[in-house]
């Protein structure tokens, strides 16, 4: 028997006699629709799929493209644990429910004993093969099931159909190009078997995988072996770094787990009691947009973590107090040293006030010292509570606290809150942010004023702003950006370790 | 092999390297104030630093409150 696909050439659709030629069609619809291949009669427009023999006959050029990237060739004779062996045949075939290529060789071997075997090559794996007469079987016990020595097993987890394209050499039988073949793949006590079901035949072979090194020392030595030997070597070294890496992940990740949960809140750091209200809702319009200002200062806070040692401020929105829906705030927050404060406050001849002025109704605007002439009666208003030169002057420095030359703050950082809704493709969407951590550290320990400045859409009270601090919390940033790191390196040295291959042909690990 | 456990150490050392000496993190006091104090140097009078509101829409989802 020869070289097969010269016959596929000039295939004639059995209903018409027309030119078969490869087509598609479209299955699914939208997201899902996927073109599948078929062949097509060029007259009469009738398809052969995958179950037909003509598709197989019209893609033949498509699952012999590769025929020659193998590790057994038609002729070759080597040894294998002391039988000699002579290639003398080759069947390829196709799996059928695959639209792709998943192809396989079964080699024809003869033996210096006169037996026959099968050397199956497939996804870079060797399997020797011999007939089999297993003790008992019967391929129709259980509808789906099938027993084999003993053992039961389904029929749909071990079936498929293999369809023969393409085959050479002197085979047993002469097979022909889109034949189709019931195969049951199975283990059992440690071999592998394949039964092989046809209309009127039922073969049975049994074997067990045979490392690339033998068959290649045996049929290919002079050709593969260096090659062979250089990328099983290059793939244990990938294989090592890999596990560098690994253990490196393992220990960038435990790290980042420990210090992601360190620090603890300082209980009651922030008094929410006796925060001052300096400006209490003030409506201003910037660059075109309307908003409500307001300046807290809050009482001052103890800091006494050394430098290297990092804090975590969490800001949030106390809904309990003011409900939040479908607006925003924006806030800067200010760490002031109460030492500057108050030498600030007294080259203006004035000291901090001990009370905050009282809020009758938050939600109320105050107007600004400017607007204050002519405020209805129990309005609150900056200046009208005994506080004297001292609430004016601290007020002013805070609104002026960006202008001065020297900056009285330590640290400045802001965050926003929002909560927003619409509508999409899963329809209606809920999103919002109430709660902002950041973390920082100082350079120096001590007692610090917190100011706030809070910019919103709507009127706020000023005590719905909660402030926490928790100390001796760890970075863990870096930790996990290494993670990722080696995460990505062992990805590479794993995958190398698995395909690195200087072969023509794929072989999988021994 | 060498140069793979060279390399991780180097990664894992910088990690640790960043982490104590708080790279990245903002940092109140000297560094702030002098960083702040050029700053405002070169700020004309009466000029703002900043505006703190305004960025939304924030949700990734869709306009605020769209519908």
């Amino acid at each position: 028997m020869g070289d097969n696909s010269e016959d596929i050439r000039g295939l004639k659709c059995t209903a018409c006699g027309g030119d078969l030629g490869k087509s598609y069609r479209i299955e699914g619809s939208g997201e899902d629709a996927e073109e599948i291949p078929i062949a097509k009669c060029l007259s009469c427009g009738n398809e052969f799929d995958q179950h037909t023999q003509e598709y197989y006959q019209v893609y033949a050029d498509m699952f012999i493209a590769d025929k020659d990237l193998t590790v057994l060739q038609l002729g070759a004779k080597g040894e294998i644990d002391g039988i000699e062996y002579e290639i003398i045949g080759r069947i390829r075939y196709q799996e059928e429910e695959e639209y792709e290529l998943s192809v396989w060789d079964e080699w024809m071997a003869v033996s210096s004993d006169g037996v026959y075997h099968w050397f199956v090559e497939e996804d870079g794996k060797i399997f020797s093969f011999t007939e089999y007469a297993p003790e008992d079987i019967d391929l129709e016990a259980d509808g789906n099931f099938f027993t084999f020595e003993g053992g039961r097993f389904s029929k749909e987890d071990t079936g498929f159909v293999a369809r023969i394209v393409y085959a050479e050499g002197e085979l047993s039988w002469e097979p022909e190009i889109g034949e189709s073949v019931q195969c049951y793949d199975f283990t059992q006590r440690g071999y592998n078997y394949t039964i092989e079901q046809s209309e009127d035949e039922v073969s049975i072979t049994r074997g067990k995988r045979v490392p690339h090194r033998k068959v290649i020392l045996a049929f290919r030595k002079d050709e593969y072996l260096q090659k062979y030997e250089n990328t099983m070597r290059k793939r244990k070294i990938y294989r090592r770094k890999a596990i560098v890496y690994v253990i490196m992940m393992i220990l960038a990740f435990s790290l980042t787990m420990v210090r992601c949960f360190s620090g603890h809140e300082i209980p009651d750091a922030v008094d929410h009691q006796n925060l001052i209200v300096l400006t209490n809702n003030v409506y201003k319009v910037e660059e075109g947009n309307g908003l409500y200002f307001s300046q807290i200062l809050f009482p001052p806070v103890h800091l006494s973590s050394s430098p290297d040692k990092l804090y975590e401020m969490q800001v949030s929105v106390d809904k309990g107090i003011q409900d939040f829906r479908l607006e925003w705030q924006s806030y800067r927050l200010m760490l002031i040293k109460k030492e500057k404060i108050k030498a600030h406050l007294k080259n203006r001849g004035a000291e901090i006030p001990q009370e905050t002025p009282p809020v009758t109704d938050p939600a109320e605007p105050v107007k600004s010292k400017e607007d204050a002439a002519g405020v209805a009666e129990g309005v609150p208003v900056a200046g009208n509570y005994g506080h004297g030169g001292g609430y004016f002057s601290l007020k002013n420095t805070l609104e002026e606290v960006d202008a001065l030359q020297e900056p009285m703050e330590s640290l400045s950082i802001s965050g926003d809150f929002w909560d927003e809704e619409g509508y999409d493709d899963e329809g209606h969407w809920h999103e919002y942010t109430t709660s902002v951590d950041q973390d920082f550290a100082l350079d120096e320990t001590g007692d610090y004023y917190i100011y706030l400045e809070s910019y919103s859409q709507n009127r706020r009270r000023p005590d719905s702003l909660k402030i926490a601090i928790s100390d001796n919390v760890k970075s863990y940033r870096y930790f996990l950006i290494v993670f990722f790191v080696f995460l990505v390196l062992w990805i590479i040295n794993h995958l190398k370790s698995k395909s690195y291959n200087e072969l023509p042909f794929e072989v999988a690990a021994d | 092999m060498i140069r793979t456990i060279l390399v991780s150490l180097i990664l894992f050392s910088t990690a640790i390297g960043f982490s104590y000496y708080l790279v990245g993190y903002d940092r109140g006091g000297q560094h702030y104030i002098s960083r702040q104090r050029e700053h405002r140097k070169s700020l004309r009078v009466g000029s703002r630093t900043g505006v703190y509101y305004g960025h939304g829409p924030y949700s990734s989802r869709g306009p605020r409150f769209g519908k």
